[in-house]
């Protein structure tokens, strides 16, 4: 898979978001962007998705335009801002909900996911009784179960403990060999030259790769 | 999806709908069940004694008045809680901006059709059990006056005029469903964008109460005893329908999407 983003800018009430942002994502490598707050990174990750509309440029994911010949990319897991489910239902029933979607992936996939990240032992809670590093679980078990070519995470190392961020970085790793384009959105620069392959800074709406 | 699945996603829709049956229900209680009789002393008939059928008992007059509200809250909060929480972005995803659409407006619509029907139907057939289906007297002048629109149908097929009433009330609460959640969609505080919808009708029923007949109140227009005076009325409530549709998609979905 091969990601063209060719001049993006995205304006929001006159404020500069997105400047002009011009860059290449390929697969099998992990990417980091860090930034501060407010310096652009989600809204970036956000027009990956097709989830927000480009104020000019275009997106091209293998030659094809998003949002013109797709609306979203055709295989994407992501993790933006903080992860949301409805909460009276628990891990296996959230993602069964979204899995149902696309029907791709079967139980046991769903199970292999939780497991994964490492909450099958809280896999019967219901959602609202999580603490923030299990939603962040549960986040990232959506966002790699259906095995995407592209996964887009932002700061998704966020509440959890040491022992999930091991989990996590394995996770990385096994989804990097699979073949994943990985694009991974953090204000830890520390974090993201441990993780990634290329790094780059988002200052001001700019991408700069450093 | 299954039935644990759908409740825990429309938790407010059902809490909504619960409250819609306990308003029925106890009307039947009151109004058929402990009383042969009518109001006006007229023997029970099911098409005058449902809660459609007469402002005779209060619970009449409670729900079609807080019909909006029970809408809005069915659909309002649960979406914009789920809109919160960035929920609605693992569902766009997984499918095309049209498919999401078409879903997101069937179901918005279909949430706030049944949960206005549902109650309705369900006292309309409990009052069935009890009294007989007679054919509304003209005479007794309890129905749409010959003036109004409807009146020869409810007079020569009730049971038609009813069903299609139970199901005009329906179209209405989807279209007021659409509205609440173009609301949700546009306005941060999606408690407040809620409550809008009833506090415009409830400016509405308070303007129209300021006329004599008050007929342009909701509670008299969404009433099958009532019907409507005039074609305007029911240009008036279509264009409601067609407003929440331009709205829905206007302004709700171009945020959205």
């Amino acid at each position: 898979m091969k990601i063209e983003v060719q001049n993006i800018s995205k304006i929001i009430n006159k404020n500069v978001i997105l400047d002009d942002i011009s860059v290449d994502f390929i697969s099998g490598k992990i990417y980091g962007i860090k930034g501060r707050n407010g310096s652009g990174k989600t809204v970036f990750l956000k027009s990956l998705c097709g989830l927000t509309r480009l104020t000019a440029g275009q997106i091209l994911m293998d030659g094809k335009r998003l949002g013109k010949d797709m609306d979203f990319p055709e295989s994407v897991g992501f993790l933006i801002e903080y992860p949301g489910f409805p909460g009276g239902l628990n891990a296996f029933d959230n993602l069964k909900v979204l899995a149902s979607i696309k029907q791709r992936i079967s139980d046991d996939e769903i199970q292999s996911a939780i497991s994964r990240v490492g909450l099958e032992q809280d896999a019967k809670k219901k959602y609202r009784q999580y603490s923030l590093g299990m939603k962040q679980k549960l986040g990232i078990a959506a966002a790699i179960m259906e095995k995407p070519e592209l996964l887009l995470l932002d700061e998704p190392m966020n509440g959890l403990d040491d022992d999930a961020v091991m989990k996590f970085k394995k996770i990385l790793q096994e989804e990097k060999e699979r073949g994943a384009l990985i694009i991974i959105v953090s204000h830890d620069l520390e974090e993201l030259e441990m993780l990634s392959d290329e790094l780059y800074q988002m200052k001001e709406g700019r991408l700069e790769k450093k | 999806m299954d039935f644990k699945r759908f409740v825990s996603i429309h938790k407010f829709w059902m809490i909504s709908l619960v409250l819609g049956v306990i308003i029925t229900t106890s009307h039947f209680v009151e109004g058929v069940l402990y009383s042969e009789y009518d109001a006006y002393g007229i023997p029970g008939n099911a098409y005058i004694s449902w809660i459609g059928g007469s402002f005779f008992y209060s619970q009449s007059y409670w729900f079609y008045f807080v019909l909006p509200l029970l809408v809005s809250v069915s659909v309002g909060l649960d979406y914009g809680i789920l809109k919160k929480r960035n929920y609605f972005f693992q569902y766009k995803v997984r499918m095309t901006k049209k498919r999401y659409m078409l879903l997101q407006g069937a179901k918005v619509f279909s949430l706030g059709f049944l949960v206005i029907t549902i109650p309705l139907a369900w006292n309309f057939i409990l009052t069935m059990m009890e009294r007989p289906l007679l054919y509304p007297d003209p005479l007794v002048a309890i129905g749409p006056l010959s003036d109004e629109i409807g009146a020869t149908l409810y007079y020569s097929h009730p049971m038609i005029y009813t069903m299609l009433y139970i199901c005009f009330d329906g179209i209405f609460a989807g279209a007021v469903a659409f509205i609440t959640v173009a609301l949700c969609a546009i306005i941060e505080n999606y408690f407040l964008a809620t409550m809008l919808p009833f506090v415009i009708c409830y400016i509405l029923y308070t303007i129209g109460g300021l006329f004599e007949d008050s007929y342009f109140t909701l509670n008299r227009l969404l009433m099958p005893v009532y019907g409507a005076k005039s074609v305007i009325e029911y240009l008036v409530a279509a264009s409601v329908v067609v407003f929440s549709m331009v709205a829905w998609i206007g302004l709700g979905l171009k945020e959205e999407l």
